[in-house]
């Protein structure tokens, strides 16, 4: 059972400028009473997340609109425990994978093996689930023998290959994306949605943010909009 | 305002101790990191990881004899507690810089994956280990050249490097943070353990202090060199020796507790 229930979650993002990454000015601000360097002890902070109260359960395909900055992608990062709230309770069952960063770890020295071996272990999989998974991964990327080769001698499309290969390989109970993917070549990108809706239908639960009005209304059961870091709108159905 | 969040297998309990315990838990996570930053440092170069052994052989070869006749002591005696000295201040001095950069170097790891963030401090503690234990191979052929018998209480060295590694673990949870939220510390850092480096008996003898002793026992940086430099230079470190080290460590994990529980989720924002 997958289950995610936000209670009145806010996030609070610091934004830092120059001044008040330096230590050096915040204690020249203390020593001159605040006068010379007053500005570098105020902290701009964006309320991000502004009393989000959600419940996703099992077999919620759950979309996420809303404008630029609108706070999709905070909440994404909420969920997906990179942040955590600032104020309000977070409660999730289930494993949870996000493909917010889909090259991620990718170490382009290294060869397009050693990366399925990395990547694996960041996404939480045993070195031996990464060895019975790698023939899959080899099959479905297409990339041969250039596995064997460092990651950088790939052109930019064959390096989204491997990696939506091996992110695509886990069956989480939740899943979380920033945006339908966009990979590679034609016939590729065909192979590629095959691919992600089965993740997606093994998954208890979606969550996707998307400015791609098709896509969420292809995947998506309940809408939920976002507008200023506040969830204004939910439809289900 | 309060926040809380629960995570079906997340470790319960005392925040930053449940993040140093998950952390544990990951180490097929950061021992595979770890050697995969070593891998990357040397990758297409021909010696690989032995550039550290040879880089250190060579540091040592120059320093030995010039130090050793600057300060008129006995080379054959000088040469290997220089050499010792060196690749355990390597070590210390690694650490503590890289420490600042704990999180700030995985900032991409640390904005889209959930990981404890101790499992940062263990990736770069490892990876100092690492080429500690090739920095150490740079003392063989010093040891064969000056004819020193390998003996059986070299290998007290090694709960020495163990205590050098629990104590760093808090100090690159310190580091690490203060780093991330202000971005010139590092600078501050450095500049300290360059200092440092002249301060510490490295290059010269405790025994030379005469009367003034004291500035080398109660430096920390020299406790944590001896217990790792002394086995293997041929004596016993002193029982003051580890009480202190014991003691110094037991204060960081006091400070770095605390700072951890409390900033922990700010991390993220940080890097």
């Amino acid at each position: 059972m997958a289950l995610i229930r936000l209670e009145n979650c806010n996030l609070d993002l610091p934004i830092y400028g120059l001044g008040n990454r330096s230590l050096k000015q915040m204690v020249m601000a203390t020593a001159t009473g605040g006068k010379i360097a007053s500005d570098s002890r105020k902290i701009t902070v964006v309320n991000a997340l502004r009393n989000i109260n959600l419940r996703i359960e099992s077999g919620d395909r759950v979309g996420l609109i809303g404008h630029n900055g609108a706070g999709k992608s905070s909440l994404l990062r909420v969920l997906a425990g990179v942040f955590e709230p600032t104020a309000g309770r977070l409660y999730v069952e289930g494993s949870v994978t996000s493909l917010i960063d889909v090259s991620l770890g990718m170490d382009h020295e290294a060869t397009g093996y050693d990366n399925i071996l990395l990547r694996g272990l960041i996404l939480g999989l045993t070195r031996k689930e990464i060895k019975r998974i790698t023939p899959d991964v080899e099959a479905f990327s297409e990339l041969g023998d250039f596995l064997a080769m460092p990651v950088r001698t790939y052109s930019s499309g064959m390096v989204l290959r491997l990696a939506f290969s091996i992110v695509t390989c886990v069956s989480p109970d939740i899943l979380l994306m920033d945006e339908w993917l966009s990979v590679g070549d034609a016939d590729f990108v065909k192979k590629a949605e095959n691919r992600l809706m089965q993740m997606v239908s093994k998954a208890s639960i979606l969550v996707i943010a998307s400015h791609n009005a098709a896509v969420i209304e292809k995947l998506c059961n309940v809408r939920v909009k976002l507008e200023h870091g506040r969830i204004v709108d939910v439809t289900r159905g | 305002m309060e926040s809380r969040t629960l995570r079906t297998g997340a470790v319960r309990g005392h925040p930053a101790l449940a993040d140093i315990v998950e952390g544990i838990r990951k180490y097929p996570v950061w021992s595979a990191l770890a050697w995969q930053d070593i891998r990357q440092r040397y990758r297409r170069s021909l010696l690989g990881p032995l550039w550290i052994t040879l880089t250190m052989i060579v540091t040592i070869a120059g320093m030995g004899p010039l130090y050793a006749a600057l300060l008129k002591f006995d080379a054959r005696d000088f040469i290997p507690y220089l050499a010792l000295g060196l690749i355990a201040w390597g070590l210390i001095s690694n650490l503590l810089l890289e420490g600042c950069a704990t999180f700030t170097g995985s900032d991409n790891m640390i904005r889209s994956v959930r990981l404890p963030m101790s499992m940062y401090v263990y990736q770069m503690v490892y990876r100092n280990v690492i080429i500690f234990f090739h920095n150490i191979i740079a003392f063989v052929p010093f040891a064969i050249y000056l004819d020193i018998p390998p003996r059986w209480l070299w290998l007290l060295a090694l709960p020495g490097v163990l205590m050098v590694v629990v104590a760093a673990v808090p100090v690159a949870m310190i580091l690490g943070i203060f780093c991330a939220r202000f971005r010139d510390m590092q600078q501050i850092v450095a500049s300290v353990v360059q200092l440092s480096f002249f301060l510490t008996p490295i290059l010269w003898k405790p025994e030379l202090l005469g009367s003034r002793i004291f500035i080398a026992n109660y430096n920390p940086l020299y406790l944590l060199i001896e217990v790792v430099r002394a086995p293997i230079y041929g004596y016993v470190p002193g029982a003051k020796v580890y009480l202190g080290v014991a003691g110094i460590t037991v204060v960081l994990y006091a400070l770095a507790i605390p700072l951890l529980a409390r900033y922990r989720q700010r991390i993220a924002f940080w890097v």
